[in-house]
């Protein structure tokens, strides 16, 4: 293997753009290849040589990662903050009548544009559960992850501690991070008693947070509890929308197996924030290092993406995929477009999308535009706000070729169709459709044994068996489904 | 009635669902409807008759385009495997869960240990001259000693060795009518 050459440019030698999907890297090569083989006509060895270079690297998903960074650094790259490659499950469709299913993947990752400025300050509250149910192992580790937060803190940060169990208390009200001796010392005091009244912890934790202007700082709520909370449903709803407009996030951590997962879910998806199942106590420092970690690395904030489609192309679905999969809400705008809030973006960690279009075709042959996809978002550091716009075009054929659908494409579906299985799963007995609940646990259990995933098919069979049985799901079983299934796709490269 | 000139909709093989056209995943039970139908490649693992030919080797030979007929004796476990070249050869891993179903799958041969990918290389004739190409397999293919520039196509011949990560293949090409 050649080392990476960062005074060569690359892309210019295969001639494709710096945003270039692998699947246009890989036909610019193949056409460079056969045009300069040295066997050929028009044979260039040493055009050949660095064609092949360029290649290697281009190829390979970390070498470009590298290879882009070595560019940045000497100030050679023309990096763009934000890019977004598309890749269709089809480029050609029938042009007969007759509804089509047509799947766009997106890949949407944030890179600093210039050398790493200092990052935004931090602006958190803690909101801890300190009801009962935490006694022992799970406060105790809560403590100590709340320590390490406090340790990785710089001066410049804000930080607030709440407390809750029937009613919030504010142990520290915002201030910066500055005496950690007094931080620690708040949280190593928490003592458990009582019962789970999240509404109250979260109201004061967001009232903490958003005293503090956001264009100044990346303010979050961390909210830790185990258990359920009751009545208040609604109102935590409501609360979690509110914290949005604000331009505040929540992060959702819930502990063991008694917490209401989708209840942690809708707040996470509609503040913007994240939602985590921690099984164990032993996880919790970790689960919420690598939270934090993503905070202080965002690059991106306020990311939306809108699509307009044409007359004969409809929404049909939209998923996130990556990092972790889930069904994406619509945000109607008042001109009729689709959009999506997709959260913030942190360095080295692109997010996938997919979507499915229905096409309704009956239209002439040729090539036309399905729609438009536009993505927007706030640079975190300088406040500049950047955009990229993609066109979804396809050719409109009597009869198309047979077309082999990109790997990674297919490799991502599979395993949303897994997720989706068992999310439905979970509606339809919601419902009271115990039979068409079983059928889906046993399709998700079939399909995850092919996968190889044979310990999260076991929990799926077992719980289709109670189902069937008439039994009650488990609460871990659900969880483990859910939050296993859900990150299926985690690792599955590029 | 099917219109031929309209695209079918899709039965799911395993549930019975109909799914539109152009639908990769069952809307019913997941399994993935690839659009080369659920068809998998028969297991390769050739009886040697007498006449080194499968039943549907000697189907094709009866048409009048000249049969070429491929056979690869995988080297370190001494299978050998006949393929006809009508149709463009995969060699790689099997893997249904992707859809990646090779004509020449070397999963039972320990091909993930010896660096073989799902599609490693492809194997087809243009105007009766049959060609390899290395798919930009991660380990790479040689032919004979030559590392193959991937998506470049190099004339095989009867008689070449081709190594596939650590796997060695011996190629045979046989030519009806010679």
């Amino acid at each position: 293997m050649r080392p990476i050459d960062p005074t060569k440019d690359y892309y210019g030698i295969l001639g494709v753009s710096v945003e270039a999907t692998p699947e246009e890297v890989k036909n610019a090569y193949r056409e460079l290849v056969r045009q300069y083989h040295p066997d050929s006509p028009q044979g260039d060895e040493e055009k050949f040589r660095l064609i092949q270079e360029a290649y290697e690297v281009l190829r390979d998903e970390v070498l470009r990662r590298t290879y882009d960074r070595q560019r940045q650094i000497r100030g050679t790259a023309h990096t763009a903050p934000l890019t977004c490659q598309i890749t269709l499950s089809r480029n050609t469709l029938w042009s007969r009548p007759g509804p089509q299913m047509l799947y766009i993947l997106l890949d949407v990752d944030a890179r600093r544009p210039g050398p790493a400025r200092q990052r935004l300050p931090l602006n958190l509250a803690l909101v801890i559960d300190r009801s009962t149910s935490m006694k022992g192992a799970r406060l105790d580790n809560v403590k100590m992850a709340a320590v390490d937060l406090v340790d990785y803190l710089s001066p410049a940060d804000r930080v607030a501690i709440i407390s809750f169990s029937d009613r919030a208390r504010v142990e520290v009200p915002s201030s910066l991070a500055d005496n950690k001796v007094a931080l620690r010392s708040a949280i190593m005091g928490l003592m458990p008693g009582g019962g789970t009244e999240i509404y109250q912890g979260l109201l004061a934790g967001l009232h903490e947070v958003s005293a503090y202007p956001i264009d100044k700082y990346t303010s979050y709520v961390i909210l830790l509890t185990d258990g359920h909370t009751y009545g208040d449903d609604e109102k935590i709803r409501s609360l979690a929308t509110m914290a949005k407009a604000q331009g505040v996030g929540i992060i959702a951590m819930g502990i063991g197996e008694d917490w209401n997962d989708l209840l942690l879910d809708d707040i996470a998806k509609l503040s913007g924030g994240v939602s985590d199942y921690i099984s164990s106590p032993r996880q919790i420092r970790e689960v919420f290092m690598s939270r934090l970690n993503e905070l202080a690395t965002i690059i991106l904030r306020q990311v939306k993406l809108s699509c307009n489609l044409a007359s004969y192309v409809k929404l049909h679905a939209a998923f996130r995929v990556q990092p972790y999969m889930e069904q994406l809400n619509l945000n109607p705008t008042a001109n009729g477009e689709l959009a999506f809030d997709l959260g913030h973006l942190s360095e080295d960690q692109p997010q996938a999308l997919v979507f499915e279009w229905v096409v309704e075709a009956g239209t002439e042959q040729g090539e036309r535009r399905l729609g438009r996809i536009e993505l927007t978002g706030v640079l975190a550091d300088s406040r500049e706000s950047v955009s990229v716009r993609r066109d979804v075009k396809v050719n409109f054929m009597l009869k198309p070729p047979e077309e082999e659908v990109p790997a990674r494409l297919v490799n991502l579906l599979a395993r949303l169709s897994v997720f989706r299985l068992q999310e439905q799963a979970w509606r339809v007995l919601e419902a009271g459709d115990t039979r068409r609940a079983t059928s889906l646990l046993e399709s998700a259990a079939t399909r995850l044994f092919d996968m190889g995933y044979p310990d999260l098919g076991h929990i799926a069979m077992l719980e289709a068996e109670r189902i069937e049985k008439g039994e009650q799901v488990t609460s871990k079983g659900r969880k483990q489904m859910r939050y296993g299934t859900r990150s299926l796709t985690i690792g599955s490269s590029r | 009635m099917s219109d031929p000139e309209r695209p079918d909709e899709i039965i799911c093989p395993s549930c019975n669902a109909v799914n539109i056209p152009g639908t990769l995943f069952c809307v019913q039970c997941g399994t993935y409807l690839s659009a080369r139908g659920p068809l998998r490649t028969e297991p390769l693992s050739v009886p040697e008759d007498e006449h080194g030919v499968r039943p549907w080797d000697a189907r094709t030979s009866g048409r009048a385009a000249p049969a070429t007929t491929l056979e690869i004796q995988i080297l370190h476990s001494g299978r050998r495997v006949l393929l006809s070249v009508e149709r463009e050869v995969l060699i790689g891993r099997l893997d249904a869960a992707h859809g990646i179903f090779p004509e020449l799958d070397m999963a039972p041969e320990g091909g993930l240990e010896q660096g073989v990918s799902r599609r490693h290389a492809r194997i087809y004739t243009r105007d009766g001259v049959c060609y390899v190409e290395d798919l930009d397999s991660t380990n790479g293919t040689y032919l004979n000693s030559e590392r193959l520039t991937p998506y470049l196509p190099y004339v095989l011949s009867s008689g070449d060795t081709l190594t596939l990560g650590t796997a060695r293949l011996k190629v045979n090409i046989h030519t009806a009518g010679k």
